[in-house]
């Protein structure tokens, strides 16, 4: 399936389906893509913004005859695509995939009051349309990292390049957008910025109205635009910070600990977005994140570089973690009226498990950690957990995940 | 901030859209916005300048006002920095085009001259409108009227008559003439003459003539107030009668004059623009002294005619201007005159208010000075746009550690000189100020030789921004330095060498022929060296602005670009 059918596909699933706030960004982010579908680039982007308007008034997501409306009109414009899309020749000139960060043996050293850290030597590639998670504990130089890869900080030893942006500092800068955990407090109204932002990276005139319009509804900021940093909420801060990156389209976009400050269903969304942007056909950019959020990271990232005391345990794409393991580990809580009752709860799990292998079975004081045979998946743990008849409350495979990393000195 | 965008036109603010979208550079120093408010602000400015109470006898000075202004347009000016320096392109790694970087200099260099409008707008207001009080023909023959009057208005420096020691007869005889307060003259407007002859030709005794009457009875003044109230040791009862019965003598027997090209007239001599750049120095369009001094001898032949007429009708003219001369009478003035009591018309002090007007009617003020003022605007908006440039694309930190630097290196400099140069059994050794001088000087060298390294660095280094802030303050004014140097120094140009030449020549025959063409030549030297300094000042700054700006824009791109050490 090419990339076109592809994107077609992917719409039409979305419009027929109830998330109208998902199915509204993807058409504005496909037609963006797409040069040629410059006028429905415009509907899909009145439609995104009636949609805002609708849910700033608390349509109830949009729900009844006025989501049918909606419905339809996105339907109608993925069917233009679709009469479109198919006929057109060349595809966007950036193409993902390419090289904008390269590092080897990149280390860093402080020293402080006797106390030394040393982080690196890590080899590290960053490519457009990737994102790149970066999980560890804290102060195991997961910022520290970020900071180079945006180029704020120097080296000692190692290399860093960055071949599509040459040596100059200051052009390499151009293409290197940065979040850092807390917002720096900016001046102006989001406008202002968004505008002033685009305007000096060359987008001028005309294409700065849409390009700032477009990253506005696409971000869901529209009735934010004439507010200031101290009337934003630090999710909607964040949000505009990742509006002011994406509006100039950098090559890089480095963020630090982003999602730490947000609820869960912000949280989903931003990462939504990012990958999103990230993949885009005409723009991809590369994304690097540092989160403790695990999970969530995992889910959005192509490639995750686990940190501990400074040194790479894992780096590498996201599905090639463990591949070669000889266990698998599952997290399990059962859904027990007795909170205090772990002992009890061990007993039912041995007893439960007893056809499945145990390897170990881990009290973390919150949840059961059980180390089974390779060959033992989860489908056979759940159901020998059924079998027992015993209820679970929660369930996580971490087989292929780095969160087996960070269990490892517990 | 909202309250102020009410204040602005919607196709201003639409205009704002178009240059953010358009031109981001440009935007960010406001220009449009600041031209608005300024526009508005002078509006302000000038309706308080109408409003405020002007007439003949009461006024605002012009002066005052222009320095009063300065407060709220230096507050003005502090809110345009803050506006000013929230956007910055390169702080935004922004697209650097090198003649924009000159425009958005230029633009602020501008924005700052422009400031100096309110300032000078209040002062010209008030100017225009005290102008404006009496024409320009009633002035002048107001003048003239009262100084054809003014012998009639005696006034001048008392002499110590009040003081109780060493009173005589005769002191309390002129107590007792003198009980309403009557001061007798004094010395600084009276000249006395032995004959009206003397008086014509006073101003012939320049050299090897007698001491003329007036400067012996400014003595005696002196030598009388000296012996009454002078300190103890000087002081001498018989002495004070003495030089008391002479003064009396002088003043009693000897007509005085008190005409030196009119009393009343405020200047002899005053600076007329006759154009936007230049001005001629124009005798005043007043009375002539020699005019005063025909009609005053008319009436020294005759001085039982005096003109009650005319006395009326410069008490009225005085009193136009000065309101504590309508307490006095043509009678009273002329007993004054006939007694040789200083006048109590205080008509006098309508000088001042006279000098006053006058003022205003030639623009004579310091702030009205067009070459004073070109160069104190232009070459503060320029140093202060230089610094706005730097603050504005570097980090804060090594701005505020330059200040600091540059505040303590001449403190620190000062100390060593004294410390290594002073020597207790010679004295002082080398000159401390020429120490600081080449210090300074060889510093603001090696900085700006320096900077170019900055493109070197790998990491960023906040002594490299410290100097390179400093190298790029210097810059511009480094040839003006140089010359100056050179010149006060080493006398490159010949100028002290020329001028020993003459000396030594005019020592030994001051009517030698080479001097006159010698003079010339100085003179001329002189002006081409005045023209070497403007040169090297405005050339400095235009060879920085058009060549070496964008030059040290690019360190600091460099600089806030390169990554951190820590």
């Amino acid at each position: 399936m090419s990339t076109a059918e592809h994107r077609v596909h992917e719409l039409s699933a979305l419009v027929h389906g109830s998330d109208l706030s998902l199915a509204t960004r993807r058409l504005m982010d496909i037609c963006d893509e797409y040069p040629e579908l410059y006028d429905l680039r415009l509907a899909a982007m009145a439609l995104r913004a009636e949609y805002n308007v609708s849910r700033d008034l608390g349509a109830a997501e949009l729900s009844g005859s006025v989501g049918t409306a909606f419905s339809e009109r996105a339907r109608s414009i993925v069917q233009a695509i679709v009469q479109r899309i198919s006929s057109l020749g060349a595809g966007p000139t950036h193409l993902p995939g390419e090289v904008v960060f390269e590092a080897n043996q990149l280390t860093k050293r402080f020293s402080s009051r006797g106390h030394r850290f040393e982080m690196g030597p890590i080899d590290l590639e960053l490519r457009t349309g990737e994102i790149t998670g970066l999980v560890g504990e804290n102060g195991n130089g997961k910022t520290t990292l970020l900071r180079q890869v945006a180029g704020l900080l120097d080296h000692d030893e190692g290399m860093a390049r960055y071949p599509l942006m040459g040596d100059d500092p200051y052009l390499v800068k151009q293409g290197i957008a940065w979040i850092p955990q807390r917002s720096v407090r900016w001046y102006g109204t989001l406008m202002q910025n968004l505008r002033f932002v685009a305007a000096v990276h060359g987008i001028l005139g005309a294409d700065n109205e849409d390009r700032v319009s477009y990253t506005l509804h696409r971000l869901g900021l529209t009735r934010f635009q004439h507010l200031r940093w101290s009337e934003l909420s630090s999710g909607y801060k964040l949000r505009f910070e990742l509006a002011k990156m994406v509006v100039w389209r950098p090559r890089i976009l480095v963020l630090d600990e982003p999602i730490a400050n947000l609820d869960l269903q912000a949280q989903q969304l931003f990462l939504q977005d990012l990958k999103f942007l990230a993949a885009s056909r005409s723009n991809p950019i590369s994304v690097i994140l540092s989160s403790q959020q695990l999970h969530e990271i995992e889910a959005v990232a192509d490639n995750i570089i686990f940190l501990k005391n400074g040194k790479p345990m894992f780096s590498g794409a996201v599905d090639a973690f463990d591949q070669d393991r000889a266990s698998n580990v599952f997290e399990i809580k059962l859904h027990s009226p007795d909170p205090s009752g772990a002992e009890f709860d061990r007993a039912l799990l041995v007893q439960a498990l007893g056809n499945a292998r145990v390897v170990h079975l881990d009290d973390t004081g919150l949840i059961f950690r059980l180390t089974t045979p390779r060959d033992v998946t989860s489908k056979h743990v759940v159901k020998a957990l059924g079998d027992a008849g015993l209820e679970l409350s929660y369930f996580r495979d971490i087989s292929t995940s780095t969160r087996k990393l960070f269990h490892q000195d517990t | 901030m909202n309250a102020l965008r009410k204040l602005i036109p919607q196709a201003l603010q639409r205009y704002d859209v178009h240059l953010q979208q358009s031109k981001p550079r440009l935007w960010a120093t406001r220009i449009h916005y600041h031209l608005w408010f300024l526009l508005l602000l002078n509006a302000l400015v000038f309706v308080f300048g109408m409003l405020l109470h002007v007439d003949r006898r009461s006024f605002p000075d012009p002066g005052e006002f222009f320095g009063w202004m300065t407060v709220p347009a230096i507050l003005y000016l502090a809110f345009w920095i803050y506006k000013v320096v929230l956007f910055t392109v390169e702080r935004r790694n922004g697209l650097r085009l090198p003649f924009a970087e000159v425009g958005e200099f230029m633009v602020h260099l501008v924005s700052i001259a422009l400031i100096f409008s309110l300032p000078f707008n209040i002062g010209l207001t008030l100017a225009w409108r005290i102008d404006r009080i009496v024409g320009d023909e009633q002035f002048v023959q107001e003048v003239d009227a009262l100084n054809r009057e003014a012998h009639l208005f005696i006034q001048g420096n008392g002499y110590a008559l009040n003081s109780s020691f060493g009173r005589s007869d005769i002191d309390m005889a002129m107590e007792a003439t003198l009980a309403d307060g009557y001061y007798y003259s004094g010395a600084s407007s009276h000249e006395y003459f032995r004959s009206l002859q003397e008086y014509v030709d006073r101003n012939k005794s320049m050299v090897d003539k007698p001491e003329a009457l007036h400067e012996v009875y400014t003595e005696y003044i002196s030598a009388y107030n000296t012996a009454t109230n002078g300190d103890v040791s000087e002081r001498d009862p018989h002495m004070a009668k003495v030089y008391l019965a002479k003064i009396d003598s002088i003043e009693r027997n000897f007509p005085f004059n008190f005409i030196d090209h009119g009393t009343f007239t405020p200047e002899t001599w005053a600076y007329e623009m006759t154009g936007l750049f230049s001005r001629e120095l124009k005798p005043a369009p007043f009375l002539s002294d020699s005019l005063l001094e025909v009609r005053y001898l008319a009436l020294l032949g005759k001085p039982e005619e005096v003109d009650r007429e005319h006395i009326a009708s410069a008490l009225a003219i005085a009193d136009s201007y000065y309101p504590d001369t309508s307490s006095c009478t043509t009678d009273s003035v002329v007993v004054q005159y006939g007694a040789r009591h200083n006048s109590t018309s205080m008509v006098m002090e309508c000088k001042r208010q006279l000098s006053r007007i006058w003022e205003a009617k030639l623009l004579d003020y310091g702030f009205a000075n067009f070459w004073a003022m070109f160069y104190v605007v232009v070459i503060t908006s320029f140093c202060l746009a230089l610094l706005i440039g730097i603050f504005k694309n570097i980090y804060w930190q090594p701005f505020l550690i330059s200040i600091v630097v540059c505040i303590l290196v001449p403190i620190i400099i000062l100390c060593l000189s004294y410390l290594f140069t002073y020597n207790s059994e010679y004295g002082d050794g080398l000159n401390p100020g020429d120490i600081m001088l080449y210090s300074h000087y060889w510093i603001a060298v090696s900085l700006i030789v320096q900077a170019p390294f900055v493109f070197g660095l790998k990491a960023y280094r906040t002594s490299r921004s410290v100097m390179t802030i400093i190298a790029n303050c210097l810059v511009p004014f480094i040839i003006f330095f140089t010359v100056m140097i050179l010149h006060s120094e080493f006398d490159i140009f010949g100028e002290d060498a020329l001028q020993r030449m003459i000396s030594d020549i005019r020592d030994h025959d001051f009517q030698d022929m080479r001097l006159p063409a010698l003079e010339v030549e100085l003179e001329l030297l002189r002006e081409k060296i005045f023209t070497i300094i403007q040169i090297a000042l405005w050339g400095g700054m235009a060879l920085y602005l058009f060549v070496l700006h964008g030059f040290f824009r690019t360190l600091h791109a460099r600089l806030v670009s390169l990554p951190e050490r820590k």
